[in-house]
């Protein structure tokens, strides 16, 4: 016979697959249902990428900034930090003290990465040429060159 | 159970075989994540949540995002199928393939001589039993563990800076 | 399986319709929020908002849904095809997946996992993947910045959400959602852990995409972002994901820092007389529909940050605050325990 907890135990697996297939289901349910009840409809610029109106200018393999690839790669650095800190919270109580004093020394040293990182500028967004300009030398030249506004978009 | 377990071996070996196969990087990408995905199942069925929330955690969320990222970065898109169609040549894997299958036959002969037969049963490992022997008898290898990341951090950002003045 | 008896069959099919009405719940919450929205904003701006769709247009959701089903079904030419169906499903299932772990009332819930909590932290890392894939599917300009800004925020802000939960984590010595309700019987988490609760308010805004951290959407620059191709039913499961990513968010922070179903306590007192009588269902939808409010209302009072600032403010701020609350949560803990356990 099985006992109550592993009639409950077994009554939580089938929940759960179910809910995970029932929600399969309706997403493939809610594109199967658009797709045939949709219209088909021809225009002259339809299949053309949407860029605000303007017709599109080369392709979209853009050479983009490798500050989202220092971000990724600073998020999973600092992701597998935190995986060792979900290890400590739930036994915070167990380990006492010395896991304390240790889990302080991951972090310490973690943060001198952090601080690290941030002092060399690998966390500023804004241009280098603008992050050096004082507001006041901004303003100087804001109505000189107006069309330098534009180019210098980030 | 067995069925279960059964189930996430097969997709996990043919996702990883797709993965390898397919010659367009994000389609590779998305097997890659199912094929963890399904390691990660395979870790619950035996009785060790925690890894398997972590290794979805990590490996699925973490590690193939900056994946992606590269991808998207280097445009790598349809251009690179021919040329990965050019890669994935007989002549090129066949070599280390065949390496690859002697290492294979070499792991089946040992774990069917023995030595590997573990208890047939499933214990459930808490939580709590993994984060004591962590933060209790591999003190030190969480101390290496941060000074590594550490140096991963600092050499992240200098090979990664491509110019002083972008 | 072959000792199962009819009772017991009977438990599990329970337990999986359970499993069906709360998915239909959540996605139909969903579908209303969006009219909620609508009429709350309005209100909040002194204007009508969707009122002629049934009493004060509250079938504006089935109208809506009607119409989305019925838009052309339109795959761009230049999409990867495969991939561009798959991230609209990835947007509206990843977090509608955490529904799984979210404890409603100590019967309504789908599974009581030993990990419930690490289970959210790993879908909301998944659900990246939506946006991510469909920036890259799209094959566009707009959307490929779209999908990498985006991308990029949410890292940021996942990297700081986790280590802000941890707090609560000790506190409470389990993972499963259903022990943190249960640690809060003589006082909510809110108190302890309010630099948790502001750290992980921030992040799950962030997290859902909703505004003022709706950057990757961010009208005058990026046109719609990562979904710009996207149209019909399947721009609508980004939708509906969003607003599910709302319900969720709003749930986990009264099941992490509010005690869930159970009736309010502070600091070990009750404040609801034994007398009275508990409805945990209500106790939970009504601090639930708060923080969905909340969240409507700072969509409708903040303007939208800078990306460079939203940036800073998730790296320099929030994560060196994160992790000091957790030093000082494990101190006190630590302090308060007796000293016999031996140190």
């Amino acid at each position: 016979m099985l006992t109550p907890d592993k009639i409950d135990s077994l009554a939580q697996q089938w929940a759960l697959g179910t809910f995970i297939v029932a929600t399969l289901l309706l997403c493939a349910a809610m594109l199967a249902v658009s797709y045939y009840l949709g219209g088909r409809y021809q225009g002259r610029a339809k299949n053309d990428p949407f860029e605000s109106g303007i017709v599109s200018v080369g392709s979209a393999q853009l050479r983009l900034s490798a500050k989202f690839y220092l971000i990724g790669m600073f998020f999973v650095i600092f992701d597998v930090e935190a995986l060792f800190l979900y290890a400590w919270a739930v036994a915070v109580r167990e380990v006492g003290w010395p896991g304390f004093i240790e889990a302080c020394i991951f972090i310490v040293v973690l943060f001198i990465g952090l601080i690290y990182i941030w002092r060399i500028g690998a966390l500023a967004w804004s241009p280098e040429a603008r992050r050096n300009k004082s507001p006041v030398s901004t303003n100087n030249h804001l109505p000189s060159n107006h069309a330098n506004q534009t180019g210098v978009m980030s | 159970m067995e069925f279960e377990f059964y189930l996430s071996s097969a997709i996990t070996l043919f996702a990883t075989i797709r993965t390898i196969t397919n010659t367009n990087p994000v389609h590779g990408l998305l097997y890659l994540i199912v094929s963890l995905i399904a390691v990660a199942m395979i870790f619950f069925i035996i009785g060790a949540p925690f890894v398997g929330a972590l290794e979805i955690v990590v490996y699925a969320g973490t590690i193939m995002v900056l994946f992606m990222f590269v991808i998207m970065m280097l445009n790598l898109g349809k251009d690179v199928v021919k040329q990965e169609q050019q890669w994935t040549a007989p002549d090129l894997w066949l070599g280390p393939g065949l390496l690859s299958l002697a290492l294979l036959l070499q792991l089946l002969y040992a774990i069917s001589t023995g030595g590997f037969h573990t208890a047939a049963g499933i214990t459930n490992i808490d939580v709590h039993q993994v984060s004591t022997t962590l933060y209790g008898a591999y003190l030190l290898c969480v101390e290496l563990a941060s000074l590594l990341l550490l140096a991963a951090l600092v050499a992240a950002y200098h090979l990664g800076r491509t110019t002083e003045n972008e | 399986m072959n000792t199962l008896t009819y009772a017991n069959i009977f438990t599990i099919g329970i337990a999986m319709l359970k499993a069906i009405i709360i998915l239909i719940a959540t996605v139909a919450g969903a579908g209303l929020l969006s009219w909620i929205e609508r009429r709350v904003l309005g209100w909040w701006q002194d204007r009508y908002g969707p009122n002629r769709v049934g009493p004060f247009g509250i079938f504006q959701f089935g109208a809506d849904m009607i119409k989305l089903f019925f838009k052309e079904d339109w795959t761009p030419p230049f999409a990867d095809v495969f991939i561009f169906w798959l991230a609209p499903v990835i947007g509206m299932s990843a977090l509608l997946f955490t529904m799984a772990v979210v404890p409603i009332t100590p019967e309504w819930g789908i599974t009581d996992s030993q990990v419930g909590l690490l289970f959210f932290l790993a879908m909301a890392g998944v659900a990246v993947y939506a946006v991510l894939f469909a920036g890259w599917a799209s094959n566009s300009k707009y959307a490929l910045l779209g999908g990498l800004r985006s991308a990029a925020q949410t890292l940021s802000y996942e990297v700081f959400m986790g280590i802000a939960l941890m707090g609560v984590v000790m506190l409470a010595n389990s993972f499963s959602l259903y022990t943190i309700i249960e640690a809060q019987k003589d006082g909510w988490f809110i108190v302890p852990q309010f630099l948790g609760f502001c750290a992980f308010v921030v992040a799950g805004v962030a997290v859902a995409h909703r505004s003022p951290f709706d950057l990757p959407e961010a009208e005058q620059e990026l046109a719609a972002g990562f979904h710009t191709e996207y149209a019909g039913i399947k721009w609508a499961m980004f939708f509906v994901g969003e607003y599910v990513g709302v319900i969720l968010v709003s749930a986990l922070t009264v099941i992490l820092f509010f005690g869930g179903w159970q009736e309010p306590a502070l600091l070990g007192y009750k404040l609801w007389p034994d007398f009275l009588p508990v409805y945990p269902f209500i106790w939970f939808a009504l601090k639930t529909s708060i923080f969905i409010m909340l969240f409507i209302l700072i969509r409708a009072a903040l303007p939208r940050p800078r990306y460079d600032q939203i940036m800073d403010a998730g790296w320099k701020f929030f994560l060196p605050l994160s992790l000091a609350n957790l030093l000082i949560t494990a101190a006190v803990i630590l302090l308060q325990q007796p000293v016999a356990g031996g140190a």
